[in-house]
């Protein structure tokens, strides 16, 4: 969405001139980009999993410092509810494998 | 869920449990929908379509694994399943790693310890070891990062309750259990005075020997000398007295008919053959009379499909092994190492964590007459 303006500029421009942009990746590095892929949602769920600890340290009346963080011991109630959590994160994040596989298990699902 | 404390297995501060809880998820991921679904997507789109084409089923495993290839399904969950492999070990070593040092001293025999420990700097490492890091954990099982090491025992300990997402309960040990109860039932007189684990790694396949029988003299070798010394620190933490040494299953040092029971868990897989034979052959040595010698044995897939899914740790986890493993005539390997035809036998296990995704695991062995 572009703000409305009124203005007297144009819009910058946002490609440089030049020397088109060097070819990087070959088709055989998309292995290694997979595997960072999924690297990077193990930090993701290290995040998401960082903010549950800062709420639950709230809900208990404390400051989400870091030594708060760091002191406070998960429960069973909790890991359980972070499970399902990285579950349903991974479902949505692997849809576009598993799609092929439950277009045809249609009748079992 | 959550792997029992003990005094040598590694803290985590929370982000590293955070990273390790998401290789958990992601290897239950792999292991209970992504692989399995593999058969859903082949037995109801795949097999139908070349079955329409060719008018027969795919002929051998290579058939199969090129009709496989032909779906993106199939390619991503390998790639996802290689990258849960390779995530594993990384996101746990760095923990270990941090805490090395303080893991080291805690490894070293104290007064009073139930149990003992013999490290052999000289001894040599296979080949077939120092070449392959086994299950792409990398150092493999034996490699010392410094004086006195157990990085690698603390690694696979902490490494194995992560990848199997807590499925071989929370001290390992389940398959330690499963085997102790297979020869409880099976042999309900035998009261063994000394048992050997072979291949002991970390010691969560040897603590329930002693475990199921606490009047025996337990023992466990490993070529790794960080697993036989992390192993040691690990069993005098949880109160169990087994006595760990690095020597290479094939030739102990230990005297003729030694011991009752000489075993092994989940060894012979990453085993080329002439070891499995050595193996069996250094068992029949160091058995009394009427001792037994148990291992994992393998079983030939029946199916072009099913052979392939059964090598996926051999085509993707560096488990190169594993295909001659299956192969292999346990009887005849038995029967050469001396073991009388007749004492051969053959038993299963549960999976464990596998349950319902691979077929039961074959157990061989044989009595010593």
């Amino acid at each position: 969405m572009q703000a409305e303006t009124t203005t007297r500029f144009q819009p910058r421009r946002r490609t440089a001139k030049g020397q088109a942009r060097p070819r990087y990746l070959q088709p055989d590095d998309i292995d290694k980009v997979m595997l960072m892929l999924v690297n990077l949602l193990s930090e993701v769920s290290a995040l998401r999993d960082r903010l549950d600890t800062a709420e639950a340290v709230v809900e208990l009346g404390g400051q989400p410092t870091s030594a708060a963080i760091e002191a406070y011991e998960l429960t069973p109630e909790r890991h359980l509810a972070r499970e399902s959590n990285r579950q349903a994160m991974l479902a949505r994040v692997l849809r576009p494998i598993t799609e092929e596989r439950d277009a045809t298990a249609g009748d079992e699902a | 869920m959550f792997q029992t404390p003990h005094a040598m297995l590694p803290s985590m501060n929370h982000d590293e449990a955070a990273r390790a809880d998401f290789c958990a998820s992601l290897r239950k991921k792999f292991t209970t929908d992504l692989f399995p679904g593999t058969r859903t997507l082949y037995s109801k789109a795949l097999l139908p379509a070349f079955e329409a084409k060719h008018g027969r089923k795919p002929k051998n495993a290579k058939e199969a694994a090129q009709l496989l290839q032909s779906s993106f399904y199939y390619r991503g969950m390998n790639a996802v399943g290689r990258a849960a492999q390779e995530l594993v070990w990384d996101t746990v070593g760095e923990s270990v790693e941090r805490q090395l040092p303080e893991l080291v001293e805690r490894a070293k025999p104290k007064p009073g310890a139930l149990g003992t420990v013999r490290s052999n700097p000289d001894l040599p490492i296979p080949r077939y070891i120092d070449a392959v890091d086994i299950h792409v954990m990398p150092g493999n099982f034996h490699t010392e990062l410094g004086e006195d090491d157990v990085f690698a025992g603390a690694l696979y300990d902490r490494g194995v309750h992560v990848f199997a997402f807590g499925g071989l309960g929370d001290q390992n040990e389940a398959l330690g259990v499963a085997m102790a109860a297979w020869v409880r039932e099976n042999y309900p007189d035998f009261k063994p005075h000394r048992i050997l684990d072979v291949g002991c790694g970390p010691g969560f396949t040897t603590v329930p020997w002693k475990q199921a029988f606490p009047d025996a003299e337990v023992h466990g070798i490993d070529v790794g000398g960080p697993q036989v010394r992390y192993a040691h620190g690990r069993a005098e933490s949880l109160g169990v007295g087994v006595h760990f040494s690095q020597q290479d299953g094939t030739a102990t040092d230990f005297p003729d008919g030694h011991f009752d029971l000489v075993t092994s868990m989940l060894v012979t897989h990453e085993c080329p053959v002439p070891v499995i034979k050595g193996l069996f052959k250094e068992a029949h040595r160091l058995l009394a009379r009427g001792g037994i010698t148990l291992h994992d044995g393998g079983t030939p897939a029946h199916d072009p499909f099913e052979s392939h899914m059964t090598s996926w740790f051999g085509n993707n986890a560096n488990e190169p092994f594993s295909a001659q493993f299956r192969m292999l005539d346990y009887k005849a390997a038995l029967v050469e190492a001396g073991f009388a035809e007749e004492s051969y036998f053959r038993g299963e296990r549960e999976p464990v964590y596998l349950k319902g995704q691979l077929p039961p695991i074959t157990l061989v062995g044989a009595v010593k007459d």
